[in-house]
């Protein structure tokens, strides 16, 4: 560093992109121009995706949180963490006196990510019941974070090409198809699509069409087959596409195969799955080029005014389709229900074609990345680690209270509104203000706790007896208040926490900036719940007859689940060892009156609801996942569940009062809210660049970050931004994906 | 770990960002094409925030440049394959031949629209080679492409062709003087040659004029007449009729430098 001050950064909140973001303000290159401190309430940084490990070392989430192979800006910050952590261990074992007892050894990204190459999704058979329908997607080239290739992904007509292309094989792999077409053409022969797009000699192309044209009737799936190919072809070539005149042939081809097959595949469970993919492709595709978003300089933002499921339909898209767990997947996965309420299912065409374009079409290793061990471990941890070492100061039991703005009145010609003051309550010191130490150990991995280590906190035998929740919105026991001044303690602030806290600690700005105003009432949040069970059992015996898998549309409450049985050898099970976990989450309905704010024990009810409706779950639904997890009587067998104290507490028995040893959090601080993507709102998210108080930048998933649905790679590319906008760096071409259509 | 002062009070000046150049996403559909550009920039991530644009980066978009000429001649190539393809093999069908002419003659004009807005942003990028990255932290600085030059057109008559001659120098230092078109025969329609030097020793050189028709091709050259720069079209009596585009590079580096595009009639 030289002489000069380095700017200070003040970060409120400890999440994704308040963690980016100071990732990026503090790198090396930087010569320690800005020195960041990170304000976090409670123990612990993660925000939505902070874990704790609990008792037997096993892991609680927020929720389940897997890695999309999408996530490059996530993936490759923290790839870049664990270089430098690894790189900084090397040179701190080199420079070790010998000989050295214990050597921290390295620790590598992929020894903690579980590639996933399967997803799943149920629905309801034709023949009544329920059936679960599982995907393998093969390995795309590379690894997520990889420097992208020189076929830049993020053209819509690239992407267009990729799905016209997997729609002709899913065509070709139509039974139903492949019999009816097979009757009446040669499909060696004649209907090798991908020979005939690929083939240099058009005129030999041309024959090949002229033949299956001669063929009839019976074989126009066939023909609408080959005119995909040339359609492929044809986005293929242009990156920019007259699409007025796509549009009549992209119907003519869907019209073709609706006709075709609607009526045969009905009762055909594998093959109307396969169909229903295919409808919705098409309405994709005829959207796509319907509503010219091809050349839209809004990109799809074009459609984000309206539902995904309405623009669908408008497009064609059968009903079957629409109700298809493959329509349900999307909304499933993005908790796309507003209030939580199942029968208001609301996402924004445009972020959800986005969405899905990238998950499936710019994915790479796997589809999916499941951590080996909690987020808070495998993700915060680390980067922790690296901040701490780089110089980032961290201040925890920081609760922020108010931002409070310059007088308006005093600020001087031209200058812009900017923060004053940032007001705190300061939940908990530490004797002789000794830095708070935040991770524990668990087999040599440094994580973080599920409950604050009240040894360190001065009064904290009396704060633990009294149940202080540092983390609970409406638990506001502090130790003391503080206040930051602009130029005395900061030079500029980063807001990182979650949209549904800044009502209550950005009154000022609310109240005076119609923006700021439109974007709190316009973006919405919605609860969720999750539990977490460590079973006796594994999958066979359950009766889940596929792989471990990521499965999702299933029953509310609960209706994603996942097989988590990977992360039980990180935690520190003695006897007996569980033989797997699974993890369920869902959204969290709004009670009709929102709480109070004294209301201390809103948190604590919401958790009795969220256990009530978990066990009901398990006495109920969980069976037609695994169907040898009920017992004769119709119950759930609670003997499954391990209890991590059953030894020491001498606890044999197995009933449902079991559950009480397993994990359930309801996600109802308003930080915690997940964030949705409801039709109309993206307009009103406001950008980390946007620079109305020349102080202050924002940082999360709910701010304008190109992507605009609520998960890790949002939060990332925001705090990117967020730092973009202080120091000029990343470049805006180096936050992947930020100028996608 | 860095620490503040209590001097740092008294002397502190209340810091504010500068307006940023923008603020939202461009999602325009061409943007990719920028992107791609920057992705070729040598299969390397973020070079950090002190990094300058070095040698090695230097090579990467030369590389890339030697590339970008391929990829115009790709697309049009792609782009005439497909309308061939889709015009011959597709008029059978009643359902569908309506619009496959006209969009088989779209998709050849699309890609030297294409081919435009990529040697734009291709010129862009070459011209800040030789300036700084920006420092972070600063305020911005360095890579600030020079000004461009001025578009100049030329419009004539040549051959009982319609002729359309335009420059745009990617450096306002660049004189910008269209070359004139002179054509050959009397079935050429319309001549139409933009050009984007990127440099004053661009020296413009053309490899082939094609039709939608790869089989069907068109020959044109530069010559040098007295201190004029002139284009000429040689359109046989028995050309194919048809549009025949190509791309201008430059004859030295390789680099894209325009398109043309010659229609010729009945």
């Amino acid at each position: 560093m030289g002489s000069r001050k380095p700017i200070e950064v003040a970060i409120i909140g400890g999440g994704c992109a308040s963690i980016a973001a100071a990732f990026e303000l503090t790198r090396p290159g930087h010569k320690g121009a800005y020195h960041v401190t990170i304000y976090q309430i409670g123990w612990r940084l993660g925000g939505k995706g902070a874990s704790g490990r609990g008792p037997a070392g096993r892991i609680e989430e927020h929720g389940l949180h897997v890695w999309l192979g999408c996530y490059d800006n996530a993936f490759r910050l923290l790839r870049q963490c664990y270089d430098e952590l690894n790189a900084r261990t090397e040179a701190k074992n080199q420079g070790a006196k010998a000989p050295v007892k214990k050597k921290s050894r390295r620790r590598n990204w992929d020894d903690f990510f579980l590639p996933d190459s399967h997803i799943a999704a149920a629905g309801t058979s034709a023949h009544g019941g329920w059936i679960n329908w599982a995907a393998h997607f093969p390995p795309a080239p590379g690894l997520p974070g990889d420097a992208m290739d020189e076929q830049n992904p993020f053209a819509l007509s690239h992407y267009l090409a990729r799905a016209v292309s997997l729609l002709r094989t899913l065509l070709l792999g139509l039974e139903t198809f492949r019999a009816s077409a097979a009757s009446n053409v040669n499909l060696d022969a004649d209907l090798d699509a991908d020979k005939a797009a690929s083939q240099s000699d058009p005129a030999e192309i041309a024959a090949r069409i002229a033949g299956l044209l001669r063929v009839g009737a019976l074989a126009s799936a066939a023909i609408a087959v080959e005119a995909l190919a040339l359609v492929e072809a044809a986005l293929k070539a242009m990156p920019k596409v007259p699409e007025g005149l796509l549009l009549p042939v992209l119907e003519t081809i869907a019209s073709a195969l609706r006709k075709q097959f609607e009526a045969i595949v009905a009762n055909d469970d594998h093959t109307r799955y396969q169909w229903e993919i295919i409808d919705l492709i098409l309405a994709n595709l005829v959207g796509a080029v319907r509503y010219k978003l091809l050349t839209d300089p809004r990109g799809l933002d074009a459609i984000d005014h309206l539902d995904h499921r309405e623009w669908l339909r408008e497009n064609g898209a059968s009903e079957r389709a629409l109700n298809s767990p493959f329509t349900r997947v999307l909304y499933d996965t993005a908790m796309a229900y507003e209030g939580g309420d199942e029968g208001r299912p609301t996402i924004a065409a445009g972020a959800a074609v986005r969405g899905t374009l990238r998950f499936f079409f710019t994915y790479r290793g796997a589809l999916l990345w499941k951590m080996r061990a909690g987020m808070g471990d495998v993700v915060f941890a680390p980067f922790y680690e690296v901040l701490r070492a780089r110089g980032a100061t961290f201040k925890f039991f920081h609760r922020l209270r108010n931002v409070r703005l310059a007088d308006a009145s005093e600020l001087a010609p031209g200058e812009k509104p900017h923060v004053e003051a940032l007001e705190f309550d300061i939940q908990a010191e530490t004797p002789e203000r000794r830095e708070y130490r935040p991770l524990v150990d668990v087999k040599g991995m440094p994580c973080w706790p599920a409950e604050p280590d009240f040894s360190q906190l001065k009064g904290g035998s009396r704060m633990r007896r009294e149940g202080w929740d540092f983390e609970s919105h409406w638990d506001r026991r502090k130790a003391r208040t503080c206040e930051l001044k602009v130029t005395r303690d900061f030079d500029f602030v980063v807001l990182g926490i979650g949209i549904g806290a800044l009502p209550s600690v950005c009154g000022e700005i609310i109240a005076t900036n119609s923006r700021w105003r439109a974007m709190v009432e316009r973006v919405k949040t919605v609860a969720t719940q999750a539990f977490q069970i460590w079973l006796a059992a594994d999958l066979q015996e359950l009766g889940w007859e596929m792989p471990p898998v990521t499965l999702t549309s299933f029953v509310k409450p609960f209706d994603t689940w996942a097989d988590m049985g990977h992360v039980v050898p990180a935690e520190n099970w003695r006897d007996p060892q569980p033989k797997t976990s699974a993890y369920f989450c869902n959204v969290l309905a709004d009670p009709p009156r929102q709480p109070g704010a004294n209301d201390l024990d809103y948190p604590k009810r919401r958790r009795e609801e969220v256990r009530k409706n978990a066990i009901e779950f398990l006495n109920g639904d969980i069976a037609n996942l695994w169907p040898n997890a009920r017992t004769r009587a119709g119950e759930f067998r609670w003997e499954l569940l391990v209890d991590p104290d059953a030894k020491a507490k001498g606890r044999k028995r197995a009933n449902r009062a079991r559950f009480d040893t397993q994990y359930w959090t309801a996600n109802v601080n308003p930080s915690d809210r997940y964030v949705l993507s409801v039709p109309g709102s993206a307009s009103h998210r406001i950008s980390p660049l946007d620079n109305t108080y020349d102080n202050l930048t924002i940082a999360g998933d709910w701010t304008d970050c190109s992507l605009n649905v609520g998960c890790v790679e949002a939060a990332v590319m925001s705090g990117r931004l967020a730092a973009h906008a202080i120091s000029n760096f990343p470049a805006l071409e180096d936050i992947t994906g930020f100028d996608h259509p | 770990m860095a620490k503040k002062t209590t001097t740092r009070q008294s002397q502190a000046k209340r810091m504010r960002r500068d307006d940023p150049e923008r603020e939202t996403a461009d999602r325009r559909a061409t943007h990719h094409i920028m992107l791609m550009a920057k992705k070729t920039n040598g299969k390397k991530t973020s070079p950090g925030p002190n990094a300058r644009v070095s040698e090695s980066v230097q090579d990467a978009i030369s590389s890339m440049v030697q590339k970008s000429s391929a990829f115009i001649e790709d697309q049009i190539h792609a782009g005439q394959d497909a309308a061939h393809r889709m015009r011959h093999g597709m008029t059978q069908t009643g359902q569908l031949n309506a619009n496959i002419s006209m969009l088989a003659e779209s998709l050849v004009a699309v890609t030297r629209d294409i081919g435009v807005t990529w040697l734009e942003l291709i010129s862009m990028i070459v011209r800040s080679v030789d300036t700084q990255a920006p420092l972070p932290g600063g305020s911005g600085g360095g890579g600030i492409p020079p000004r461009r030059g001025a578009t100049v057109t030329r419009t004539d008559q040549s051959g009982g062709a319609k002729t359309f001659s335009s420059i745009t120098p990617a450096d306002a230092k660049i004189r910008g003087v269209p070359p004139d078109i002179m054509v050959t025969g009397n079935r050429a329609k319309h001549v139409s040659l933009e050009l984007r030097p990127s440099s004053v020793s661009f020296v413009p050189h053309i490899r082939h004029l094609v039709a939608t028709d790869p089989k069907h091709s068109l020959t044109a050259k530069f010559k040098k007449s007295s201190d004029r720069l002139v284009l000429v079209v040689e359109v046989p009596a028995k050309q194919h009729p048809g549009t025949y585009t190509g791309a201008v590079v430059d004859s030295t580096t390789n680099e894209p430098g325009g398109t043309i595009s010659v229609t010729v009639g009945e």
